[in-house]
């Protein structure tokens, strides 16, 4: 662990497209992945991260620097999570939630899973399949008993084109 | 966006039950998910408490529920609805996890007491073999508290409480009040998973108290205090029905008005709810996956008389 004086330790992160970030090891070690990684001491040049392209480890590591900013108030940290979700299209959340739990970040994992329910509460059957790329694969008739079991819920749906 | 692993979409329905139940209808794979039963305790374990408001009327006739969370408190729904005219001592609606069903407790008083249970699954009441013994008054009509798979009512110092698995009774000591005078009314309610008492002194204070651990009587703590409720007092009481303890927010019932209470800024707002009968209590219960589905959960039917349908 860099315990040496003066200048913080800065780690190189390396995206599965080749984009490079360079990030302080005191925010990167907020992912368990990364912070297991230094520990074993084969941090030394560049870090690989396979499963996370660079549009979502920018995004990932701006939050890491902007929660490690953060002293120890969850209020603030919680409001900052907040924040930095509030603009996120459910693709970006969904990658987000990929990259975290690869990452092994539960804190973003959580707030980033707490958003897509979020997102996703008022949302039509037809809106989920489309975004999940799940095929439906009921029978009309098998669909129809399915919804009319609780057919309640289907109340105050956002309205979607293939609802 | 398909790529989203199986494991994922699992760590991501933290939806609320109904959001839950209408993606039954996504695909085969997605109604397996949320029909299992671990996915379903999982799911009730996570849900924020206290967010459901479970409303009766004074027979026991009819449930409302109405979303305490959803700033929108226009209109109740009615989801329980049987026509009796019994006259029932107690009464009480709660979950038994060991059969997954929710039941209806009465207790009958006239001739002697009695305990009926009715089942969601089973659609039938029945008696059970135990009642809370008569040296135990009970105040006429009173709605039962639900927790930890048991309701409990208030009888004089004691909590009277009926086990809904096992269908077995217990008692447990109420905390001594410490008023100067006897308190002119007490009530027993269930916030924030813990049995809690509210003693009421002349109208004036009301002094809430919380068992900390369940079932040791002698962790009663006091909670909190008011003092100066005149200004919304006029006769009756009022009762306390949610406590936000990381929000500093009490949820108060007083007749038929709502309030929220800061309770740090001591300051009441009144919350109007439309839509409900003239004369109720209430009660909280977490959103849950657990089946109220179908005919079944909506129409409680008297075994007493029950029409046959195909009498030709």
């Amino acid at each position: 662990m860099a315990a040496e004086t003066g200048t913080p330790t800065t780690l190189t992160l390396k995206s599965n497209d080749d984009e490079l970030f360079s990030v302080a090891e005191s925010a990167a070690i907020l992912s368990v992945t990364i912070r297991n990684m230094v520990e074993d001491g084969c941090a030394g040049g560049v870090i690989p991260l396979d499963n996370v392209d660079g549009k979502t480890l920018a995004s990932v590591i701006t939050y890491m620097n902007g929660i490690s900013a953060i002293p120890a108030d969850e209020e603030k940290k919680k409001s900052y999570r907040d924040k930095f979700l509030s603009d996120k299209d459910f693709e970006t959340l969904a990658d987000m939630v990929l990259a975290a739990n690869y990452l092994n970040m539960s804190c973003l994992m959580d707030a980033v899973s707490a958003k897509i329910a979020q997102v996703m509460e008022k949302k039509s059957v037809g809106w989920v399949r489309r975004k999940f790329g799940i095929e439906n694969d009921y029978t009309p008739e098998e669909e129809a008993a399915v919804k009319e079991e609780h057919k309640w819920t289907f109340e105050g749906v956002e309205t979607d084109d293939d609802n | 966006m398909s790529d989203i692993p199986a494991e994922l979409v699992h760590e991501i329905l933290r939806l609320p039950a109904d959001s839950l139940l209408r993606f039954r209808a996504v695909c085969k794979g997605w109604r397996r998910r949320i029909d299992d039963p671990s996915f379903i305790r999982a799911h009730t374990n996570n849900q924020n408490p206290s967010t459901t408001l479970i409303i009766t009327n004074p027979m026991g006739t009819c449930l409302y529920s109405l979303e305490l969370d959803s700033l929108n408190y226009k209109d109740a729904h009615q989801v329980i609805d049987s026509s009796t005219s019994c006259r029932n001592l107690a009464i009480g609606l709660g979950y038994d996890s060991a059969s997954d069903d929710y039941k209806v407790v009465r207790v009958d008083d006239l001739p002697m007491r009695q305990t009926y249970v009715y089942s969601l699954k089973m659609e039938s009441w029945r008696m059970i073999k135990e009642s809370p013994p008569r040296d135990f008054p009970m105040p006429n009509q009173s709605m039962g508290v639900y927790l930890n798979g048991a309701l409990h009512w208030r009888s004089r110092d004691f909590v009277i409480a009926l086990n809904l698995e096992i269908e077995h009774y217990y008692q447990m000591h109420l905390p001594l009040p410490t008023g100067q005078v006897e308190p002119s009314g007490t009530h027993l309610d269930a916030l924030g998973g813990c049995l809690v008492v509210s003693y009421y002194y002349t109208m004036d204070r009301m002094d809430v108290w919380v068992m900390k651990d369940y079932g040791v009587a002698k962790l009663w703590v006091k909670l909190f205090s008011f003092g100066g409720l005149g200004s919304i007092i006029g006769v009756g009481s009022v009762r306390p029905i949610a406590y936000f303890k990381n929000k500093g927010l009490v949820f108060l019932q007083h007749g038929d008005e709502f309030f929220r209470l800061d309770i740090e800024k001591k300051s009441a707002k009144k919350v109007t709810v439309g839509g409900l009968p003239d004369n109720f209590s209430s009660q909280i219960f977490s959103g849950s996956l657990f089946r109220l589905d179908g005919n079944r959960a909506f129409v409680v039917k008297m075994n007493k008389k029950r029409p046959k349908k195909d009498n030709t």
